[in-house]
């Protein structure tokens, strides 16, 4: 594969690093207060500079740049100060409607190109997101709509987005006819159907209220808001998980891992001990060395996952990878940063402690390491060729 | 309003970010500029925000021009992607060393071969020579009025503009007809950043290349044989700082202070 990028995805960085200059660094205050108003405004302006609009083909109003521009643009951000942005959600939006296609498509496209329509999958239950088949929100089909019942939980930015796309049961995985995951399909629901609400807000580690359990009480949706077809709902929340979700909080936690770079480069230059900068010392030097393997091999492993993808191949195996290392990654980063910084590490003002904290709430989006290793193990023993890119998730999880 | 022409002069200069790599070779005397990325002269991305906000008010094109070698090219491409309509790159070998005087004349034939153009817009000063006199020698090339220090710019109607000049203490508000040259100042505007749209459609938007050939000019008044300021020798300056502890009552030492920094002329004689 080529390693050089492409000069459009050259400017992508120049431009959304001076963005981030602009816009996120000077603010910073606002964001450790979790100012959602400040956040919003944000989201308003990445919108205009058009960060939501990578993965849109030029025809539909996007920019086509594809998966490595957006990985750039949001290492990035998120070195700038790392959180899910809003921006995500648009990106989910692009996702569910261009899998369904139809009016869905027609109401919501031209919002979701201003970058004024956000969306969030919402798949995982109580029983965890990956038992698809341990489910139990189900939707029956009832004259021309389908009417959902059932709870999900742990859905990011739910309270901000205008729909969702619901992984529910249309069949018994255990009937022959609908077997294992033909038993489930997906739907668009939008935030005003009656019977849809959000019962409380979830605190995490790194942010307060941003992930929400739904309730779903008899919601009916017309036909035309199932994604595809009956019984064929993984393949929608197989590629948002993969596409949106496991490629972008890749990407975010590179961003931790640039930040934790940039921010211990500058420290251990400006930091005097025993009269000298400790960036002279050897002790420091080798953990500034390490955050920046970790830094090259992270961003290696994102690009190849997004290059393959960008040229359509189904990589699950590459990016469950690129995921699973960057997790790890930028929970060591952190760490090394916030050995270099001493006690200044763990204050509120500096940036270690801050990458600290993001790195493990991404453990369970999109997948924890052992679901991770699952799908690359499947792809080992399923005889996928590494050069080529995986083709392991085929048969499905 | 009938819409408007605008070029705009922009200059590749290193990036301020990364002026600590730059050094001095002690044989040649240049400036070695090796791997220091480069960007669009501040000033002039304040004159290019400007062209495209007159632009944005009354329909037009906005042409940006630069003098360089082909690497030039990224910030014109920047500039594209920023809003300008088109850009032209003037680079030959023999367009090399020049000073303000070469540069202006190579820029204004460049100028003068794109054809009617109604306002040039520039930056009042580059960030690294800040010599503040490639604007006025533009518009004497070409043959127009110029202003300097501009700070405001508001078309009275159709071909007058009203302009705000900085000057010693305070200012002076013109009015001037179009064709008109303007260099600016910082204060003008906050300049954009380009969006990710910006960044796309940049590469369909026409970039042309000339060389000396291609815009008609004097070979003896082009690139270092066209250069009447020829710089004699660069130098790094050497800051001796030493430090001096003034001890004794507050006010004995208040009183030594001012009249050392009378004797340093900090402080005028007479307070």
């Amino acid at each position: 594969m080529p390693f050089e990028l492409t000069p459009e995805e050259e400017m992508v960085r120049k431009v959304v690093r001076e963005f981030t200059e602009k816009e996120i660094i000077p603010h910073r205050r606002e964001l450790r207060a979790e100012n959602w108003d400040f956040v919003m405004q944000l989201a308003k302006k990445q919108a205009a500079a058009g960060f939501h609009l990578n993965l849109i083909p030029r025809q539909k109003g996007g920019t086509g740049l594809g998966q490595i521009a957006r990985s750039i643009t949001m290492e990035e951000i998120c070195a700038g100060w790392p959180l899910i942005y809003p921006l995500l959600g648009t990106e989910f939006a692009w996702c569910f409607v261009n899998a369904t296609g139809g009016e869905v498509e027609k109401k919501w496209m031209p919002g979701i190109v201003k970058g004024s329509i956000f969306a969030s999958p919402m798949i995982t239950e109580s029983s965890g997101g990956s038992d698809v088949l341990g489910f139990t929100t189900a939707a029956r089909k009832d004259g021309n709509s389908w009417v959902i019942n059932g709870r999900k939980c742990f859905i990011h930015h739910a309270h901000i987005s205008d729909f969702g796309m619901v992984l529910a049961k249309t069949g018994d995985p255990n009937d022959p006819a609908t077997k294992g995951v033909k038993a489930l399909s997906a739907f668009i629901v939008e935030k005003d159907m009656p019977g849809f609400r959000l019962v409380r807000g979830e605190n995490t580690l790194s942010e307060k209220a941003q992930t929400s359990e739904l309730v779903f009480d008899n919601v009916r949706v017309p036909e035309n808001y199932l994604v595809g077809e009956v019984g064929r709902g993984i393949a929608p929340v197989f590629t948002a998980v993969g596409d949106i979700g496991r490629l972008g909080i890749t990407a975010m936690l590179n961003g931790c891992i640039l930040g934790s770079y940039q921010c211990s480069v500058k420290f251990a230059k400006e930091r005097v001990l025993y009269g000298k900068p400790i960036s002279t010392l050897q002790a420091i030097q080798w953990r500034i060395a390490d955050i920046l393997i970790d830094l090259e091999t992270s961003r290696a492993l994102a690009y190849r996952a997004g290059w393959l993808r960008n040229k359509g191949i189904r990589c699950d195996a590459e990016q469950a990878v690129a995921k699973y290392f960057a997790t790890q990654a930028a929970h060591r980063c952190a760490l090394h940063a916030i050995n270099i910084h001493g006690a200044y590490g763990v204050l509120e003002e500096y940036m270690p402690q801050v990458y600290y904290r993001f790195a493990p709430p991404m453990i369970g989006a999109g997948g924890t390491d052992e679901i991770l290793k699952q799908i690359m193990a499947r792809a080992a023993l399923e005889g996928a060729d590494p050069v080529i890119g995986s083709k392991a998730a085929e048969s499905g999880l | 309003m009938k819409p408007i022409s605008i070029v705009v002069c922009i200059k590749p200069v290193p990036d301020s970010r990364h002026w600590e790599k730059i050094t001095l070779d002690p044989e040649t005397g240049l400036l070695r500029r090796e791997g220091i990325p480069i960007i669009i002269s501040p000033l002039d991305r304040n004159a290019l925000e400007e062209a495209l906000r007159i632009k944005e008010n009354r329909d037009g094109k906005v042409t940006v021009i630069s003098m360089g070698p082909p690497n030039t090219v990224e910030i014109l491409t920047s500039a594209l992607a920023m809003g300008a309509d088109a850009a032209v790159l003037l680079t030959d070998r023999t367009f090399a060393a020049a000073d303000t005087l070469a540069t202006a004349y190579a820029l204004a034939s460049g100028i003068r071969k794109l054809g009617e153009y109604d306002l040039v817009l520039l930056g009042n000063e580059s960030l690294d020579g800040s010599t503040g006199q490639v604007g006025p020698q533009v518009a004497e090339f070409l043959g127009i009025p110029h202003v300097t220090h501009v700070n405001k710019v508001n078309f009275i109607d159709e071909d007058t503009l009203q302009v705000k000049s900085r000057i010693e203490l305070g200012y002076m508000m013109i009015e001037v007809k179009i064709p008109v040259a303007l260099a600016v100042e910082k204060e003008i505007n906050e300049p954009r950043i380009p969006s990710l749209l910006g960044v796309v459609q940049a590469k369909e938007k026409p970039m042309s290349t000339w060389s000396a050939n291609d815009i008609g000019v004097d070979k003896a008044r082009i690139g270092l044989p066209g250069s009447p300021t020829q710089v004699a020798k660069v130098f790094a300056i050497e800051v001796k700082r030493r430090g001096e502890v003034l001890t004794g009552e507050p006010v004995e030492v208040t009183r030594k202070l001012i009249e050392k920094l009378r004797a340093e002329r900090v402080l005028p004689k007479v307070c």
